[in-house]
């Protein structure tokens, strides 16, 4: 991996944005720094596509402060020069060839697509797919030019609004290591996904927002280790008593007793060394509960 | 203006706008070609332009003149020419923001001024060279097939100008309407609408007294290519009008394009 200085190339502070009497975005903060990849999880209608495209200036923000390379993207149409955008419902121009549309993206970036060649070996676009004009093309072929076109001039910042829809593994892992590549050599990444697997598999930090409400944010560690604990203890006997801090019973059967846990792990492990245990086993709360349980909290509030 | 997005709309548009170009052209021929070989459409023609006459601006005007001048006023030239005007409009805003191409392109560092821009600069010529093909067409019917009466080439190159600055007053109202929606079928259903309603007016609402200068409020009441035509006299207030009919849309198209949120298809 190369050294690379870390730089906020993206950021919001405060932004609101309503539609009419709907509040889509509510003091999201959001930063997104060069050699990251920010992953951009929430469910549908949470406000995830709203804040990418204030990031690229399609919509102004109706309060708080959006700057990308140090400009507002709405005013400064030239801070976009650095950026890769894949829009969710993205439309290519279908009568256009593959490569036709790419070299026009490529122009109006006012960019060389010197990332074009790398990027087709690694989401498997042959020389013939792209000769092929757009409108024959499948859903995940039209996905791949999508991909293609945000990061073939090797932007700076890469917007992407779930890359990942409609891709086969192949091509999914493909993706993967296209954009760890480029997280590797500086570029910053902030992309929204539904599959919790694909975030996991790729993000240094995530940011969780629901109903237009930034719920979560940190490392995908942290954010797990914020989150409750399952331990499943086998003690010798049954009738011992257990008292844990921040522990919470969920079943006792027998010797058999099985709790959630919350806080710093250390006091944990001196309490589980006092007891007589035969086994212990202690498991993170996957991403999966992680999202369910922010978006449950996030619900009740 | 951004060039390579005015080279994609050319692209895009190359075939239906040489389509367009060879049905404009061919109405031109066929108009002045009948006109010149079957005298029973020359009498029916005479019938027609003194009942019409008053309403097309025909009066005084030679034959040829004022069958020239209504193939031009004709919905056949109407409906060929705005689809060209029409569809360029409707497609800038609406349809490209309802396909998610607009998105895309606007994420790159092009600001909307340019994109709006390119869209003018592919509009104009398109429509203007639209106009003029009409006159070519009469002209080459009238070398080939010697109709009584005389068409001027230079008069007939004003009067066609001033079609495609009609035609232009179509894509200009397309684009205002384009740019206010967010799906191509309201951008045109409104501006085919607004079209029609016009053209009624103008053509129609004369015919009762009272409302005899209501075609002054639509660009149809500011064409008038008989004259033209017969004498080849330039009518600046009847340019200007046209022209203030495709700029105020303009304005208003831009200026609703600098300030609107692109929330998507």
């Amino acid at each position: 991996m190369n050294t690379v200085a870390v730089t906020v190339v993206a950021e919001m502070r405060g932004v609101c944005k309503r539609f009419g009497r709907v509040n889509a975005l509510d003091a999201v903060d959001l930063t997104v720094s060069s050699g990251e990849i920010r992953g951009f999880l929430g469910p549908n209608g949470a406000g995830k596509t709203t804040a990418m495209r204030i990031l690229v200036g399609l919509l102004r923000c109706t309060s708080g402060e959006t700057r990308v390379f140090g400009g507002d993207p709405w005013a400064n149409p030239e801070v976009r020069t650095e950026i890769g955008f894949l829009p969710s419902d993205a439309g290519l121009y279908g009568r256009m060839s593959g490569c036709a549309l790419l070299d026009h993206f490529a122009a109006l970036s006012q960019r060389k697509p010197v990332l074009r060649e790398h990027a087709c070996l690694h989401l498997r676009m042959s020389d013939e797919d792209l000769r092929r004009p757009v409108r024959t093309y499948s859903k995940g072929m039209r996905q791949k030019l999508g991909i293609l076109q945000a990061v073939q001039h090797d932007p700076a910042l890469l917007i992407l609004d779930e890359p990942g829809e409609g891709l086969d593994p192949l091509v999914l892992n493909g993706l993967i290591a296209l954009l760890r590549e480029r997280r590797d050599e500086g570029r910053a990444i902030l992309f929204s996904s539904h599959v919790l697997a694909e975030v996991e598999a790729l993000c240094d930090q995530v940011t969780m927002i629901r109903g237009g409400r930034i719920v979560g944010e940190g490392t995908i560690r942290d954010l797990a280790q914020r989150r409750a604990r399952h331990l499943v203890l086998e003690l010798q006997d049954a009738a011992t008593e257990i008292e844990i801090a921040g522990a919470e019973l969920i079943d006792r059967t027998g010797t058999r007793v099985a709790l959630s846990h919350r806080g710093p792990i250390q006091p944990l492990l001196a309490a589980l060394a006092a007891l007589p245990l035969q086994d212990a086993r202690i498991e993170e709360a996957s991403l999966d509960e992680v999202f369910m349980e922010y978006y449950g909290e996030a619900a009740e509030r | 203006m951004s060039w390579p997005l005015i080279q994609r709309l050319v692209y895009e548009q190359r075939y239906r706008f040489a389509l367009e170009l060879l049905l404009i052209g061919a109405w031109g021929f066929l108009l002045v070609a009948l006109f010149a070989t079957s005298d029973t459409f020359s009498r029916m023609l005479d019938q027609q332009a003194q009942l019409l006459g008053p309403m097309l601006a025909l009066t005084g005007l030679d034959p040829l003149a004022q069958w020239a001048s209504i193939g031009v006023q004709h919905p056949i030239f109407l409906l060929g020419g705005g689809m060209f005007a029409i569809g360029l409009g409707v497609r800038a805003i609406a349809g490209e923001l309802e396909d998610g191409s607009l998105a895309l392109a606007l994420s790159r560092p092009i600001s909307r001024r340019a994109w709006f821009l390119s869209h003018v600069a592919v509009l104009v010529p398109g429509s203007i060279l639209l106009g003029l093909i009409y006159g070519v067409g009469c002209l080459l019917a009238a070398v080939l097939t010697s109709p009584r009466g005389h068409l001027d080439p230079v008069s007939l190159v004003v009067a066609g100008a001033e079609a495609g600055l009609l035609l232009l007053s179509f894509g200009a109202m397309a684009l205002m309407f384009s740019a206010f929606a967010s799906e191509r079928g309201r951008a045109l259903t409104w501006s085919v609408g607004t079209l029609i309603v016009m053209y009624a007016v103008s053509y129609l609402l004369p015919l009762w007294s009272v409302a005899e200068s209501a075609a002054k409020l639509t660009p149809f009441g500011w064409f008038a290519p008989g004259p033209i035509i017969q004498h080849g006299e330039i009518p600046w207030s009847d340019l200007i009008a046209l022209v203030s009919f495709s700029l105020v849309p303009l304005c208003v198209a831009g200026w609703r394009l600098q300030r609107r949120d692109l929330a998507g298809g």
